[in-house]
């Protein structure tokens, strides 16, 4: 049987009609992810969101001169402080403060490498080990009022 | 005893508007020390107040528009942010407004030098949340119509971290805000005198004071407490914190200041604080902060240390973590 060119076109159009009409069944018909709604709601606030806190600090992503990005790279690569300081040894003080201020942002960032932001970013995770001198000690350093 | 050795690299120096600064080093050379010291003038430089042409002039100088601001700037105002979650609000770097209002209004040298006759008379309300008035996006800044920020103590905390971190083993005191790493110049830990002369032994930690005792005027003193939007008036004439780092203990070491002795220890030991000490102000009984014209730091800090040497003597229980050592009621019992 041969068929004409009109023909074809009638026959591929009802195909393709027929195949989008099957993928679209499979879509709306296949289960949802209850975590993630598709559609989630627009009023009121359940007890999930109610808790949600979102640190202030939190909320955006740092950026930096692209050109200085493969010392920082360098600086994720290297492994004892005596590397690091090399790297930034070669940058001007104000390239090494923006570079280590990028690199914080980075590792409070929720997205982070440690993904350690919290609400408490000013803290860190050491203990102080606190013992009090001898008496004839001299101290090296003073902290005062300044 | 801890005291550097020959091989061990030692600066002094000067920055933040007369502040004594120090960096030892024990794991670097010369050439690393030196870095420290080249970043704390740029850090100063780019974000001082008291320079029309730094960032930070800049950004104070165009309210309710969005800046371009440095990654350096940025984290530092992310950082403000924290340091105020962190403090119920006490650490509130939108007080320059209030500084300046108070005579704070040039660099230290000078105020003291020609202070600025101010009128008490103007009714003080509480300071606007640091939330409300300033916005921090990826490369931008806004702060609202009004409102100004100096970074003060946080900045040098902040920096004191940074810095240090950079090392294994190692000191830096940017102006009495410290962070310590490692295990000191001879392994026993690095020596720090607090506020009222007790010297401990800290390894990895930060320490940090605050007070009323330090850049003080006739008529004021530096300490901004955000509630009245005016010097603080508090018993608390200093407090020496150490907690994990110097941003840390910066910002509890201020906002128990700004609370007073009754409600410091409960509040900071809230916060992470690992121990406290305080000279109490006793003269603040009898008159409030600008009663006093023309106590210099350096008459405080004499004070200070004349307190914690007869404290000392008299064979205290060693430092307590996570509570404060009152050193003026101990020499009252």
């Amino acid at each position: 049987m041969v068929l004409g060119t009109r023909s074809l076109k009638v026959l591929s159009g009802v195909g393709a009609a027929a195949v989008c009409g099957v993928s679209g069944l499979l879509v709306a018909t296949d289960p949802k992810p209850v975590t993630a709604p598709l559609r989630p709601p627009v009023t009121g606030s359940s007890s999930s969101t109610a808790s949600l806190v979102i640190p202030p600090s939190c909320g955006a992503t740092a950026t930096l001169d692209p050109s200085l990005l493969p010392i920082v790279q360098q600086l994720r690569q290297a492994t004892t402080a005596s590397a690091r300081r090399s790297i930034l040894a070669v940058l001007s003080a104000t390239q090494r403060l923006e570079i280590e201020a990028y690199m914080r942002a980075i590792a409070r960032s929720p997205t982070g490498a440690n993904a350690s932001c919290n609400t408490t970013g000013t803290g860190g995770s050491i203990a102080p080990s606190i013992v009090e001198a001898p008496g004839s000690t001299q101290p090296l350093i003073n902290t005062y009022v300044s | 005893m801890s005291t550097p050795t020959s091989s061990d690299v030692r600066h002094v120096f000067t920055a933040f508007g007369g502040a004594r600064c120090e960096v030892i080093v024990c794991d670097g050379n010369q050439d690393d020390a030196s870095a420290v010291v080249a970043d704390t003038y740029a850090f100063e430089r780019q974000l001082t107040r008291f320079d029309a042409r730094s960032e930070l002039s800049r950004f104070n100088a165009a309210p309710g528009t969005r800046i371009s601001v440095s990654p350096l700037f940025a984290e530092l105002l992310h950082v403000c942010l924290d340091a105020y979650a962190l403090s119920d609000g006490l650490v509130n770097v939108a007080c320059l407004p209030a500084l300046i209002a108070a005579g704070y209004d040039r660099t230290i040298t000078e105020v003291r030098r020609h202070p600025t006759q101010r009128t008490p008379s103007t009714p003080r309300r509480e300071m606007p949340a640091l939330p409300d008035v300033l916005e921090v996006g990826n490369t931008w800044a806004r702060i609202a119509p009004g409102c100004a920020i100096d970074l003060g103590g946080v900045g040098k905390g902040w920096l004191a971290d940074r810095l240090c971190e950079r090392f294994d083993n190692a000191a830096i005191n940017l102006g009495g805000d410290v962070r310590t790493r490692g295990a000191g110049p001879n392994g026993a830990g690095w020596a720090v005198a607090l506020c009222s002369g007790r010297v401990v032994t800290v390894g990895d930690a930060g320490i940090a004071t605050s007070g009323t005792s330090g850049r003080r005027w006739p008529g004021g003193h530096h300490l901004i407490d955000p509630r009245t939007a005016a010097p603080a008036r508090t018993d608390i004439s200093a407090i020496s914190v150490i907690a994990p780092t110097a941003l840390h203990a910066e910002t509890l070491a201020k906002g128990a200041c700004l609370l007073g002795i009754g409600a410091a220890d409960s509040w900071l030991e809230a916060r992470g604080a690992a121990h406290q000490e305080v000279v109490r102000d006793d003269a603040a009984k009898l008159s409030r902060p600008g009663d006093r014209p023309g106590r210099s730091e350096f008459e405080s800090d004499r004070e200070s240390a004349t307190i914690g040497l007869r404290e000392r003597g008299s064979g205290q229980a060693k430092p307590r973590p996570g509570r404060s050592h009152d050193v003026s009621a101990d020499l009252i019992r």
